[in-house]
């Protein structure tokens, strides 16, 4: 099996994995504008205006990935590690365990369905 | 025995029926010299009083300046506190850089981009254990700040202290310049009344100390065994002071009516 290039996530307390192709960039996290009647926010980042979804209550990261042809940030993760991973049956393997891929698309719907 | 007379007559003298009439001069040379010892005392206290109101004042500038210090150390930690919190950051913006480093390194494959994830990875790691370091530095602070509030406390408290004493050694002062003064007016009445020269009531009453003590030594000596002998080899010694008593008691005895 061969290595998955990306990084590792904790989302609410659990490792994923996000492959490199779908990452844009990491940031701190930024001051975050409510955008009204939407669960999204709204983040300035490198100079341009990304909106935000909220995966979890706490974490020092954003990450901005492509969703969809979108740029979209993910608030409420922490960065464990980047670089390249052996690939499992799962996923990819970090720290001797397995890990499983972060459907951004899903995690989305799931920020929009949460606050609908 | 002329040497038993002379105590006879020193006893007599200080606790016999003789006392009364004719220690009135020794009493008031006593008296005198009291009064002067007391108003001695009573300027000494005053000065010691002083000292100890100089020390008072001087240990209130140490605390001041203690105070002062104290106050210089919360302002330092605060600055301290300030360039932590800057290398904080910094370092919270290196570990992202190797973050978005690996990141790359990752997207350029294996094996192109491994370097770049190696690297980002140590930079990472120094990043991590650096935080860690400074983590430690905010604990020390934390601690160090309770202590600097314990000792503004404590320099406080002695400071308030220190205020008190030295109000309470002016109220002293304040009350021995009225002893003194007091006692001053005592000596000059005590003159007064006794119409004695200080010159003369010193002489007087350092005879009266060393008849007394004249007295005690020879009742001991007369106490012990083979007293006889012990006196009379006073005698060479004590002779002319019992010819000049015998003399003055003569003289007296003429004079009286």
């Amino acid at each position: 099996m061969g290595s998955g290039a990306g990084m590792i996530v904790s989302v609410r307390g659990e490792p994923r994995f996000l492959p490199a192709l779908v990452v844009h960039s990491v940031h701190a996290r930024p001051r975050l504008s409510a955008v009204p009647g939407s669960p999204l926010a709204l983040a300035w980042v490198a100079g341009k205006v990304v909106p935000v979804a909220r995966l979890g209550e706490a974490g020092p990261h954003l990450v901005v990935c492509l969703s969809g042809g979108e740029v979209v940030g993910l608030w409420g993760v922490e960065v464990l590690d980047t670089g390249f991973f052996q690939k499992s049956e799962h996923g990819v393997e970090h720290a001797g365990q397995p890990v499983a891929p972060l459907d951004v698309a899903l995690e989305i719907e799931k920020a929009l369905e949460a606050s609908a | 025995m002329k040497l038993g007379r002379l105590i006879g007559g020193l006893r007599e003298t200080f606790s016999g029926e003789r006392a009364a009439e004719q220690s009135r001069g020794v009493d008031d040379a006593l008296l005198f010299r009291a009064a002067e010892n007391a108003e001695r005392a009573a300027e000494t206290a005053l000065s010691a009083s002083q000292a100890a109101g100089a020390s008072a004042a001087q240990q209130r500038t140490l605390l001041d300046a203690a105070v002062d210090a104290v106050k210089l150390l919360f302002s330092r930690a605060r600055e301290a506190r300030t360039s932590l919190a800057a290398a904080r950051e910094s370092l919270e913006q290196i570990r992202l850089t190797a973050l978005n480093a690996g990141l790359e390194g990752a997207r350029l494959g294996d094996p192109a981009g491994k370097p770049l994830v190696l690297v980002a990875e140590d930079v990472r790691s120094h990043a991590g254990r650096a935080l860690g370091a400074l983590e430690r530095h905010g604990a020390l602070f934390d601690q160090m700040d309770k202590d600097r509030d314990k000792l503004r406390e404590q320099v406080e408290s002695a400071q308030a202290r220190t205020a008190d004493v030295a109000r309470d050694i002016l109220q002293l002062q304040a009350v021995q310049r009225d002893v003194s003064t007091a006692l001053g007016d005592v000596s000059a009445r005590v003159k007064h009344i006794t119409r004695t020269d200080p010159e003369s009531a010193r002489i007087v009453a350092e005879a009266a100390d060393h008849a007394r003590a004249l007295l005690d030594a020879l009742t001991a000596l007369s106490a012990r065994p083979q007293n006889k002998s012990l006196l009379g080899s006073l005698g060479p010694t004590l002779g002319p002071l019992i010819e000049l008593i015998r003399d003055q008691y003569r003289d007296e005895s003429d004079e009286s009516p």
